[in-house]
């Protein structure tokens, strides 16, 4: 009888030692990237997209990095989905990235965030060594140090013109931006996808018209009009994918 | 009768509990010299003979050093890899050796623009500089190997480098007492194969590192580098001379590969990462290569078209040539850097800087 009853204390002790978000362990969450010019697939040759000042352009490179990337629910809930993410187009294995949801609760709505670039406290010369973006997105102490938020270049008005739209803190100003937005997470479902797309004529628009041929690089009132674009509507989450 | 059923329950509730681990691959057995803590994989890499490890301490502001699991450095692995690079037995007529294009007095490169191979045939690009070679993730101008391994095997069979054949080359060795002793002790085995001779060499190509140079020291605060050499700092750091987006970090390189104007469109005569890949948008595109050492490893470029640096500053200063496969960031294609001869001075002073009489004089 007393070893009955130690048995099933011990049953009780190890039942209640498993993680009560048991259920949420094989839930995964994925986010995949995108980008498009007002809904034009990315042309890297042909003159095929124009920005609201009216200079016609293409993309030939486009990388960027997005930092504390975060899933929140209106009941304080929280999950960091994952530290930092680098998106490079030629590379597709950095379009998406998987993440559990394993402390996930139940919350009547959630959200999802992020830092556009990497804040003044991440954002410190040779703090990522070992990250993939290091050599591809460094940014040279005497400029302030750290890393590029994101480097769009291309050709505009004509093959042989190019302009380098860079972000980063310049002159050692923070000039990284949060993003957050409802996000339609149904825990029913155990793998869920979603797209976050880039619309890249936005950085030249609302509120800030930004013209190529003005030069952007180390011009500390260019990089706030990016930042105030930026934090617009360049950024949006595209539908759902449920799997 | 109970307490089996109990068991069974909680083995089941304990193994239900437990997340998935993640697969690392390598040596699984404690028992083996190369055995890696944390290993659940064992991938057959397993070593049991005594060699000496040999650490490489990573130096400020690179990455860890990219090794392969199943060519871990040892002392005598690294003689070993130098014994065969300084040795023209690699060659069909035994006359040349790795060293013999890659000369240590010039970076591990040669102050001529093509190498001549055993047939007296020059090649079409210029010798590579070998340094640092452990913190890159693709070899050669055209980036046609992914490991310093891969890289190794080719010019031996090269019709217009060494132009033997591994199978002499394996005969050749295990005719050679000497080697025969030698890869036993470093890799335990009776048989020189060729897997095992270009794990060799690329041990040693590991061990050429130079992070010691006036520049190194200054970042140290051992010295201070004068003005001019200051002044050519700032101008490589800034959009102005905008050196640092190829050349960027404390390893001079961004393991990438950019077209940098040298031709036109029309006239390419090496596609480079092209040849490579199939790919018409990567047409003359070409390893960005370390500026550490550039001082010593003239001529420049992948073709050696530069004598000096005085030429390399003028092509970036008047702009180059526009292709359709430039890259964005030769942002003033055809109208250049427009820097004075004072700031081009200066940034040549800064360049030289990044030397290291060490690097190739006591290796």
């Amino acid at each position: 009888m007393i070893k009955n009853i130690f048995f099933m204390i011990l049953l009780a002790l190890l039942i209640s030692s498993c993680d009560p978000n048991d259920e949420n362990l094989n839930k995964k969450i994925l986010i995949n990237f995108s980008h498009h010019v007002d809904g034009q697939e990315l042309s890297s040759e042909n003159m095929n997209h124009t920005n609201l000042a009216g200079e016609s352009y293409n993309v030939k490179t486009l990388k960027y990095i997005l930092s504390d990337i975060r899933l929140l629910g209106d009941n304080k809930t929280e999950i960091l989905l994952k530290d930092i993410h680098y998106v490079d187009i030629d590379d597709v294995s950095t379009s998406f990235f998987e993440s559990n949801l394993v402390e996930l609760g139940l919350s009547t709505s959630y959200y999802l965030s992020f830092t556009f670039g990497l804040d003044s406290n991440m954002n410190i010369t040779n703090n990522y060594v070992n990250e993939s973006f290091h050599t591809t997105m460094a940014w040279p102490e005497l400029m302030g140090g750290g890393y590029h938020y994101m480097r769009l270049e291309g050709a505009y008005q004509n093959d042989s013109t190019f302009y380098n739209t860079h972000t980063g803190p310049t002159m050692g100003m923070d000039y990284s931006f949060s993003f957050t937005e409802g996000i339609n997470i149904d825990n029913s479902i155990e793998n869920q996808e979603f797209l976050l797309s880039m619309n890249l004529n936005n950085w030249y628009q609302n509120p800030n018209t930004i013209n190529l041929a003005d030069g952007i690089m180390m011009d500390m009132p260019k990089q706030m009009q990016l930042m105030n674009n930026g934090m617009t509507d360049v950024f949006y989450l595209q539908g759902i994918l449920d799997k | 009768m109970y307490k089996g059923v109990y068991k069974i329950i909680i083995c089941t509730l304990l193994l239900s509990c437990q997340e998935d681990l993640p697969i690392i691959q390598g040596c699984t057995d404690i028992n083996a010299s190369n055995w890696i803590s944390g290993a659940n994989f064992d991938d057959g890499s397993c070593i049991y003979y005594q060699t000496t490890p040999y650490q490489i301490i990573t130096p400020f502001g690179f990455p860890d050093m990219i090794v392969p699991v199943n060519n871990q450095l040892t002392v005598e692995g690294i003689e070993l890899g130098k014994k065969i690079f300084n040795d023209p037995i690699l060659s069909a007529n035994n006359t040349l050796s790795c060293s013999g294009c890659h000369i240590k007095d010039n970076s591990f490169t040669n102050n001529t623009r093509f190498s001549t191979g055993i047939d007296n045939i020059e090649g079409s690009r210029n010798a590579s500089a070998l340094i640092n070679l452990g913190w890159n993730t693709s070899f050669n101008w055209d980036g046609s190997a992914n490991t310093l391994e891969e890289q190794a095997f080719e010019p031996v069979t090269n019709p217009i480098e060494m132009h033997d054949t591994w199978v002499n080359v394996e005969n050749k060795l295990n005719n050679d007492s000497t080697y025969i002793n030698l890869f036993k002790n470093a890799f335990d085995i009776d048989y020189i194969d060729s897997n095992h001779v270009v794990k060799a060499l690329a041990q040693f190509e590991r061990t050429l590192i130079s992070v010691n140079s006036k520049y190194d020291k200054w970042i140290r605060q051992e010295l201070q580098l004068n003005s001019s050499e200051l002044n050519g700092f700032a101008i490589f750091n800034s959009e102005k001379g905008d050196c640092f987006h190829c050349h960027g970090t404390e390893m001079f390189m961004d393991n990438s590969f950019h077209n940098n104007g040298l031709d036109p469109g029309f006239k390419f005569n090496d596609l480079g990462l092209a040849y490579v890949t199939g790919n018409p948008l990567d047409n003359a595109k070409f390893k960005t290569p370390t500026l550490r050492n550039i001082e010593y490893s003239a001529p420049y470029m992948h073709d050696g078209r530069f004598s000096t640096l005085e030429e390399v500053i003028e092509h970036y200063n008047s702009g180059g040539n526009y292709s359709n496969t430039v890259d964005p960031l030769m942002k003033k294609i055809g109208v250049g850097l427009q820097l004075t001869n004072t700031e081009k001075q200066d940034l040549i002073n800064f360049l030289k800087s990044l030397s290291e009489t060490n690097f190739i004089n006591n290796l």
